[in-house]
C-alpha cells in the first residue's frame, strides 16, 4: 500500500446550492503523477467536485489539501494564486483568448508568473512543437480545428509545470477520433511533465485513458476502479 | 405571422440578466441620441425662426450668422450622435450572433434571421426614441435658459413640433433596424460564420489617402471661401462634414498602427493583451474613444475663440454680443460632444465585457488575476484615448489653418482652453468606461460558465 502523502486529497466534501446538495460527503485521493477520471451523469456533482478540488469553489464542509497543505482556509486571492502557480486547466472550449495567436496563448500563464516575454514565447514554441503544432504558432484560435485548439490548451495548462491539471469535459466539443487523440496527448504529456490529472467526463471511452476512475452519483462517490 | 419572427418577443425575454443589461444599455444610447438630437435640432430651428422674424432691435442683421453657426454645431455633433446610435445597434452582437447562428443551423432562412434582428433593434430604438423625447422635454427648460442674441430662448422657439417628434419616433427605430441588420451580415452568410475568430485583415493605407484628400478638400475650400461669395458658408459646412467623416475613417487605421507599436514594445501580460486587443479590432477601439476624438476635433477647431473674442469691441456692442454668443455656443457644443463621447465609451466598454464574458470567466477560473482584466481594460482605453484626443485636436488646428491662421495658438488662452477641455474630456470618458467595472466583477463571480 502506498503510504506517501497524496498529491491532492479531499475529505468529507459537502457542497450545497440552495436546497440542492451537489456533494454529500466525498473523499478523493490523487497520487503523484496519477490520472483520475471523474464520471457521472449530468447534475451528479462531478463538475462541482472538480471546482472544489481546484479551489474555485469552497466546500460548505470538508477539506482539500495539496501536498498535505490545507487550501480551504486560503483567501480568494491566494486561491487564485494557487491555481495560477500549481494548477493547469483544460476546459471544453473557449479558454483560449481569441485575439492572441496560439503561441501567446500558451506563453501567457508563464508571463503571468513573471517569465519575460521572449523566454515565455520560446518555451511556448517548444511546447507547441512537442504537441505536433509546429508551424501553427501564429494562428488564432478561430483558425485552429477543435482538436488543435485543445492541444494548444494542453500546452497552455502545462507550460507552468503545474502539480495538477484539471480537465472539464476536454473532449466534449470534439468528434470521437479527435477526442481520443486529445486524451492520448493530455494523459501522456501530463504524466511526462510529472503532473497529476483530474478529468471530468461522462464518456467511458475518455475515462479509459486515465489510471483510475470514480463515479459520482447524487453527490457521492458510488464506484471506484482502475480503468486499465 | 412567420413562425420564426413570432419568436422575437420570447427570445428577448429569454436572454436572462445579460440580455437585460444589453437591452438597457442600447435603449439608454438610443434615448440619449434622440434627446440630444432633438435638442440640437430645436436650437437650430430657434435660430432659423429668429432669422426669419427679425426682432425690432435690429438683431436680424446678424441672425443669418447665427443660423450658419448653428448649422456648424449640428454638423459637429451629427457624427458623434450617429456613432452613438451605431454603437447601440451593435450592442451585444456577439451574444445575438451566437443565438441567431443557432437558429440558422436549425434552418431559419437569412431573411428570417435579419427579420428577427430588425424586430429586436427596432423595438429597442422605439423605446429609446420615446424615452429620448421625454429627455428632450426635460432638457427644454434648461436649454431655454441659455442667453443668445441678448435674450434667452422661449420653450416655444426650441420646440421641434409634433412633426419633429413623429420623425424621431419613426426615424430612430428605422435607423436602429438598418444598423442592426448591417451588423449581422456575417450570420446571414453562414450559420458557422460567427463562431470563429480569425486573424483580422489589416486596414489598408487607402484610409490615410482618403483622410489626406478629405482634409485637403476642406483646406482648399476654406482658403477659397472668400471668393465663393454667398455659397461659401454652405461649401464650408459641407467641407467640414467631409473632413469630419474622414477623421472617422482614418481613426481606426491610426489606432491599428498604435497597436502595432504597442505590441512590439509589450513586456507584461497586460500590455501584450491590450496591444493585441487594439490590433485585433481597431474599429471597436475607435468606437470606444472615437467620440472623444471627434470632440477633440471640435475643441481644436474652437481653440481659436479666445483670440477672436480678445479683440476690443467696446465700440461695437453687436459684435461683442456675437462674440459672447459664439463662446456660449462653442461651450454648449463642446459639453454635448464630450457627454456623447462619454456615453458612447461607457456603452461600448460594457458591450465589450459582455461579449467576452465566457473567456474572461474561464481565465478567472484558471487563476488569472482580476487585476489583469482591469489593467487590460484600462490600457485598451487609455492609450488610444490620449492618442486620439491629442491627434484629433492637432488635425483640427491644421485643417482650420487656411481659415483661421495661427489664431488658435497666438494667445495662451487658446491652447489652455484646449488642454483643459481635452483633460476634462479624457477624465469624463475614462470615468464612463470605469462604470463597466461592476459588470466585470459580476462576470468574474460566475463559477459555472454556460456555453453560450
Amino acid at each position: 500500500m502506498n503510504t506517501a502523502t497524496p498529491r491532492l486529497s479531499a475529505r468529507g466534501l459537502v457542497k450545497r446550492f440552495g436546497p440542492t446538495t451537489a456533494l454529500a460527503g466525498v473523499d478523493v485521493d490523487l497520487a503523484d503523477g496519477e490520472s483520475l477520471a471523474v464520471m457521472g451523469p449530468s447534475g451528479s456533482g462531478k463538475s462541482t467536485l472538480l471546482h472544489c478540488l481546484a479551489g474555485i469553489l469552497l466546500p460548505d464542509s470538508g477539506t482539500v489539501a495539496l501536498d498535505g497543505r490545507e487550501v480551504g482556509g486560503l483567501s480568494d486571492r491566494d486561491r487564485s494564486l494557487l491555481r495560477r502557480q500549481h494548477y493547469g486547466f483544460v476546459f471544453q472550449f473557449g479558454q483560449l483568448l481569441s485575439e492572441l495567436p496560439a503561441i501567446e496563448n500558451v506563453a501567457l500563464p508563464a508571463m503571468l508568473l513573471g517569465t519575460p516575454r521572449r523566454e515565455a514565447t520560446d518555451l511556448a514554441g517548444r511546447w507547441l512543437g512537442s504537441l505536433g503544432l509546429a508551424g501553427m504558432e501564429g494562428r488564432r484560435p478561430g483558425e485552429l480545428s477543435g482538436g488543435q485548439a485543445q492541444r494548444v490548451a494542453v500546452a497552455r495548462a502545462l507550460i507552468t509545470r503545474p502539480a495538477v491539471v484539471f480537465a472539464d469535459e476536454p473532449t466534449g466539443a470534439l468528434d470521437q477520433s479527435t477526442g481520443h487523440d486529445v486524451m492520448r496527448i493530455l494523459t501522456e504529456t501530463t504524466k511526462a511533465a510529472g503532473a497529476s490529472l483530474v478529468v471530468v467526463t461522462h464518456d467511458a471511452q475518455v475515462a479509459d485513458w486515465c489510471d483510475r476512475r470514480i463515479e459520482v452519483r447524487d453527490g457521492l462517490v458510488r464506484h471506484t476502479e482502475a480503468a486499465r | 405571422m412567420n413562425a420564426v419572427l413570432a419568436l422575437a418577443p420570447r427570445l428577448r425575454r429569454a436572454g436572462g440578466r445579460d440580455a437585460r443589461v444589453t437591452t438597457s444599455l442600447a435603449i439608454t444610447a438610443f434615448a440619449v441620441t434622440t434627446g440630444l438630437t432633438l435638442s440640437v435640432v430645436g436650437g437650430l430651428m430657434g435660430f432659423t425662426e429668429r432669422a426669419e422674424v427679425p426682432v425690432p432691435e435690429g438683431q436680424g442683421d446678424d441672425a443669418g450668422v447665427y443660423v450658419i453657426l448653428a448649422w456648424i454645431a449640428v454638423v459637429l455633433l451629427v457624427v458623434p450622435l450617429i456613432t452613438l446610435a451605431g454603437a447601440a445597434a451593435r450592442l451585444g452582437v456577439a451574444r445575438r450572433d451566437a443565438r441567431l447562428a443557432t437558429l440558422r443551423l436549425l434552418g431559419a432562412t437569412p431573411r428570417e434571421v435579419v427579420g428577427l434582428t430588425v424586430a429586436e433593434t427596432a423595438w429597442q430604438g422605439l423605446v429609446g426614441a420615446v424615452l429620448g423625447i421625454l429627455l428632450y422635454a426635460a432638457l427644454l427648460p434648461l436649454c431655454a435658459l441659455l442667453p443668445f442674441q441678448g435674450t434667452t430662448f422661449t420653450v416655444g422657439e426650441l420646440w421641434v413640433g409634433w412633426q419633429g417628434l413623429a420623425i424621431a419616433v419613426v426615424g430612430v427605430p428605422l435607423l436602429a433596424a438598418v444598423s442592426g441588420a448591417v451588423s449581422l451580415r456575417r450570420v446571414t452568410v453562414s450559420p458557422l460564420g460567427v463562431a470563429r475568430r480569425e486573424t483580422p485583415k489589416g486596414m489598408t493605407w487607402l484610409r490615410l489617402v482618403v483622410a489626406v484628400v478629405g482634409i485637403g478638400i476642406f483646406m482648399v475650400i476654406s482658403a477659397a471661401a472668400g471668393s465663393l461669395g454667398a455659397a461659401s458658408a454652405a461649401a464650408l459646412i459641407g467641407a467640414m462634414a467631409v473632413g469630419f467623416a474622414t477623421l472617422n475613417a482614418v481613426g481606426p487605421w491610426v489606432l491599428g498602427l498604435v497597436g502595432k507599436v504597442q505590441l512590439r514594445r509589450a513586456r507584461t501580460p497586460a500590455r501584450l493583451l491590450a496591444a493585441r486587443r487594439l490590433l485585433d479590432d481597431p474599429k471597436a477601439a475607435w468606437r470606444v474613444v472615437g467620440g472623444l476624438g471627434l470632440a477633440g476635433f471640435v475643441a481644436g477647431a474652437l481653440a481659436v475663440l479666445p483670440s477672436i473674442v480678445a479683440v476690443d469691441m467696446s465700440d461695437d456692442p453687436k459684435g461683442a454680443m456675437l462674440m459672447d454668443d459664439l463662446v456660449t455656443g462653442a461651450m454648449v457644443t463642446l459639453v454635448v460632444a464630450f457627454l456623447l463621447a462619454a456615453v458612447s465609451a461607457g456603452i461600448a466598454q460594457a458591450a465589450s465585457v459582455l461579449d467576452r464574458r465566457r473567456e474572461i470567466a474561464l481565465q478567472n477560473l484558471a487563476g488569472t488575476p482580476v487585476e489583469l482584466h482591469d489593467a487590460v481594460r484600462r490600457r485598451t482605453v487609455l492609450v488610444p484615448l490620449l492618442f486620439v484626443a491629442v491627434g484629433s485636436a492637432l488635425t483640427a488646428l491644421v485643417m482650420f489653418y487656411p481659415l483661421l491662421g495661427l489664431a488658435a495658438v497666438s494667445s495662451p488662452q487658446g491652447p489652455l482652453m484646449l488642454a483643459a477641455f481635452l483633460t476634462g474630456g479624457c477624465a469624463l470618458v475614462f470615468a464612463a468606461t470605469e462604470t463597466s467595472r461592476p459588470l466585470l466583477r459580476s462576470v468574474l463571480a460566475e463559477t459555472v460558465v454556460r456555453a453560450d
